[in-house]
């Protein structure tokens, strides 16, 4: 499943649908990095965003973080009981902890994001 | 290859309101993201004043009857509602590129050790709360940042009975997408104009013979907080002449507008 999976450098991933939606959230190594979530706020359906724009926030016992569209669009969908669920984020970020859904203005723009070889490298260097 | 580290800057700000010190905050942040560099902003606050974190309700701030009549404020960092006048706020910009960024723990435990470090001096036995004790943070936690523990926390054993764990300061962060800020409250000496159950006594009620401690009385302890963080970064400390203000005075305008609305301060 990785495999189709682009990330922005602010930790954002984003993965291609069907119907021309893609699907974003917050990666593995951001949640871990977070620890000990208390809340979060996702925007509302209908919203237009563009890339790098702030779409949410969430809070962990010490920090703030923004979450931002990875590209931009429409949201179409939103996981309305995630922030009532945090615990999904660290069990299943990549799946059940998907954060809203997108319709991109221009799907190419997806391409234009690191691939997840590149997303490890970026990651790899922060941990050390 | 070895790289010099750049030097730790740092400007001692006049007192102002919360919004306004909130906006030169988020400017700092922008600030530290242009130049690359870790930048401190030491200030105070011209009133007594509540500032709530990014997320705290604000009909329970309204409706703490210690805090009646205070004016409220919100920041961009998390954690609990701090009564401020007493304290004084250390805000610390970290750019996203800079190791001590990449993880929220590792900055808290930075600027406290140096808080430790520097009161050890004065003869203060603090020491990093453990957060293994009672008082840990529970996901939705009392009001009050001085009421709550969360590890790292700089607390104090005073010598009267019953005074062990003495929270003096605590911080937050708030991580943007250029830079890291943090927000440190170093309780100086009890707030006062609060009702008891708000009111929490500072290093000046607690170690009095080891002082002064108001910010009146000079910066010794700020100041070697100052050089013990620049240390541990493995450079300098740089003091910025007057007060922190952004060449962009037109975009502080808007975010200090923001963070006067009541959009931003009862957002929740």
């Amino acid at each position: 499943m990785a495999g189709d999976l682009r990330f922005a450098k602010s930790h954002e991933w984003i993965r291609a649908e069907h119907g021309g939606v893609a699907t974003v959230g917050i990666s593995a190594y951001a949640v871990e990095a977070l620890t000990d979530l208390v809340f979060m706020q996702l925007p509302t359906v209908g919203r237009r965003v563009k890339a790098g724009e702030s779409i949410g926030e969430i809070e962990s016992v010490k920090a703030v973080s923004d979450i931002y569209a990875p590209v931009s669009g429409e949201i179409v969908e939103v996981n309305a009981s995630l922030p009532e669920r945090l615990e999904t984020l660290g069990r299943d970020p990549f799946g059940d902890g998907w954060l809203v859904r997108i319709r991109p203005d221009d799907p190419a723009e997806m391409a234009g994001l690191l691939d997840q070889a590149a997303y490890d490298a970026l990651v790899g260097g922060q941990r050390h | 290859m070895s790289t010099t580290p750049a030097p730790l800057s740092v400007w001692w700000d006049a007192p102002a309101d919360g919004p306004t010190n909130m906006a030169l905050d988020e400017a700092l942040a922008d600030e530290a993201c242009r130049r690359g560099a870790v930048l401190v902003r030491v200030s105070t606050w011209a009133r007594p004043e509540v500032s709530l974190g990014a997320f705290q309700r604000f009909a329970d701030a309204r409706a703490c009857a210690a805090l009646s009549g205070l004016p409220i404020s919100r920041r961009p960092s998390g954690g609990g509602a701090i009564v401020h006048g007493s304290d004084v706020t250390l805000a610390i910009a970290v750019p996203r590129g800079h190791g001590l960024a990449a993880s929220a723990q590792a900055l808290y435990d930075t600027a406290h050790r140096a808080m430790v470090e520097a009161l050890a001096g004065r003869g203060v036995p603090a020491r990093q709360w453990s957060g293994t004790g009672p008082g840990a943070d529970p996901p939705d936690g009392p009001l009050l940042c001085f009421d709550r523990r969360s590890t790292g926390d700089v607390v104090v054993d005073a010598a009267a009975p019953g005074r062990r764990d003495h929270k003096i300061l605590g911080s937050a962060q708030r991580r943007l997408r250029g830079a890291v800020l943090q927000h440190g409250s170093l309780l100086l000496e009890s707030n006062g104009g609060v009702g008891p159950a708000a009111r929490h006594e500072g290093l000046a009620d607690l170690f009095p013979s080891a002082g002064p401690w108001a910010l009146t009385a000079g910066r010794g302890l700020l100041q070697e907080w100052l050089d013990r963080l620049a240390t541990s970064l493995g450079g300098g400390v740089v003091e910025e002449p007057g007060s922190f203000r952004p060449t962009d005075a037109a975009a502080l305008e808007e975010t200090l507008t923001r963070y006067r609305g009541g959009a931003w301060i009862e957002r929740r």
